[in-house]
């Protein structure tokens, strides 16, 4: 491994682990499709938040991305978090859907407040 | 208590270091004091060859790619797209001005009126606009052989993107720019400068991390990634086509093509490669 990417995989890996924290966290109370409208709702809200401030992660919500891959109609599709949530809740696995609604919206509450920790951003030299 | 207000007054100090508005100049001279310390043996002129110039064998390697540029027939149909006239008659020396070799210097640069900085893309696509035509897309394919064609005819002139002092409205976009440039995003939490300032010269999977002076004098660029990716037919795309894939690579949402976000970037990024000699375009991996 090279110096740099020594330097960045302790603070990856954090937010890998609270990434997945957020997905796991509310994943077993949460079969129903009112939790999931919930938690689509509140990280939609987040990742409009993390937009405001030019905040918004890769794979929270942008169409491109191919982050989760999902089985739909017997194909393998890659997608963003918060499409993953909307392809599971369609196919009434409102659980799983719960999980990667909530891992979007961690994505835009860390993205916003990246954003605003990084008000005075400037060199360092 | 006196202990408190030094911490106090330490605290201040820091603040102030960070927020201060140092100037196109004074960050010039900051960034190149900080590269030549960096890379004392690197020459100024130098910097345009990249992360080639840290990196002898991998030179050896591009001086051979060079040798047998695939971009030729590209750029004539940059040179053709330039002469086609539009549907109402004029063309594009109607927006440019007649002389092809003095429009790729101009940019990017402030429109005091419009209030927004123009980019070369930009302006090619405004000039479509303003007389009838379909707008090119701005970050591959037609654009960048215009493009490239443009900046080959510049070639050896040197890049000098000056930000109006005067102009509040200049000082301001290129202010943003700087701060893009500095500002860790994404969920690798990384800027630009972590890669380009405080890790060039470094490995960071596989590639050579390349200086931040001097990514700009040689694009649109022709990269091999880009050729495999259309079967070899075609390996261009424009500076801000490349600021798509960074930030890709910190798991970024890449921001709109020829928006403020991107062009405001590109006011301060070019503009730290003045003084070095446009040699476009050309070929990285
Ligand atoms: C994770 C590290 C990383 C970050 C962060 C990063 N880049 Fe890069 N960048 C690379 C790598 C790797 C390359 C290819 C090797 C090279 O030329 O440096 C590259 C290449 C480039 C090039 C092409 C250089 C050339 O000679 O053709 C430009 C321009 C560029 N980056 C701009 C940016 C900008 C602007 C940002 C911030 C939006 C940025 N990069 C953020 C890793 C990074």
């Amino acid at each position: 491994m090279n110096r740099l990417m020594k330097r960045l995989t302790p603070g990856i890996a954090l937010v890998l682990l609270i990434g997945n924290l957020a997905g796991i966290g509310t994943a077993g109370a949460s079969g129903d499709e009112a939790a999931y409208k919930m938690a689509h709702a509140d990280a939609v809200a987040a990742l409009d938040m993390a937009k405001k401030v030019g905040g918004e992660w890769r794979d929270a919500r942008w169409k491109k991305s191919k982050a989760v891959k999902v089985e739909v109609e017997g194909k393998t599709k890659k997608m963003s978090n918060l499409a993953a949530a909307e392809a599971y809740a369609k196919m009434g696995d409102y659980e799983k859907a719960t999980q990667y609604a909530d891992i979007a919206k961690f994505q835009g509450v860390a993205g916003y407040q990246q954003a605003m920790d990084q008000k005075n951003a400037g060199p360092q030299f | 208590m006196k202990r408190l207000l030094i911490g106090a007054f330490a605290a201040l100090l820091t603040v102030g270091a960070t927020a201060t508005l140092a100037g196109q100049s004074e960050d010039l001279q900051a960034l190149r004091d900080y590269m030549q310390n960096r890379f004392p043996n690197l020459a100024f002129m130098d910097y345009a060859n990249g992360s080639y110039a840290l990196d002898a064998a991998k030179a050896t390697q591009w001086e051979s790619q060079r040798d047998f540029p695939p971009f030729l027939d590209h750029l004539d149909e940059g040179e053709k797209i330039w002469n086609t006239p539009f549907t109402n008659g004029k063309g594009f020396s109607d927006c440019f001005g007649s002389d092809p070799s003095k429009v790729r210097v101009k940019y990017p640069r402030w429109n005091a009126e419009a209030k927004k900085v123009e980019t070369l893309e930009g302006q090619i696509v405004a000039c479509q606009k303003a007389n009838g035509e379909k707008p090119l897309k701005t970050k591959k394919g037609k654009i960048a052989y215009l493009s490239a064609w443009l900046a080959s005819q510049a070639n050896g002139q040197k890049i000098n993107v000056i930000v109006p002092q005067n102009d509040p409205g200049a000082v301001a976009a290129y202010e943003a720019g700087r701060k893009f440039f500095y500002t860790k995003r994404g969920q690798l939490n990384m800027s630009c400068a972590d890669c380009h300032v405080y890790n060039s010269g470094m490995q960071a999977r596989g590639n050579l991390l390349s200086p931040v002076i001097g990514q700009v004098t040689h694009f649109p660029v022709w990269r091999g990634k880009w050729a495999r990716a259309t079967g070899g037919k075609d390996g261009f795309g424009t500076l801000q086509r490349r600021y798509d894939g960074c930030n890709k690579q910190v798991r970024a949402k890449p921001f709109k093509n020829q928006g403020d976000e991107y062009s405001n970037l590109e006011y301060f990024h070019q503009s730290m490669s003045n003084g070095l000699t446009i040699d476009a375009p050309d070929y990285r991996e």
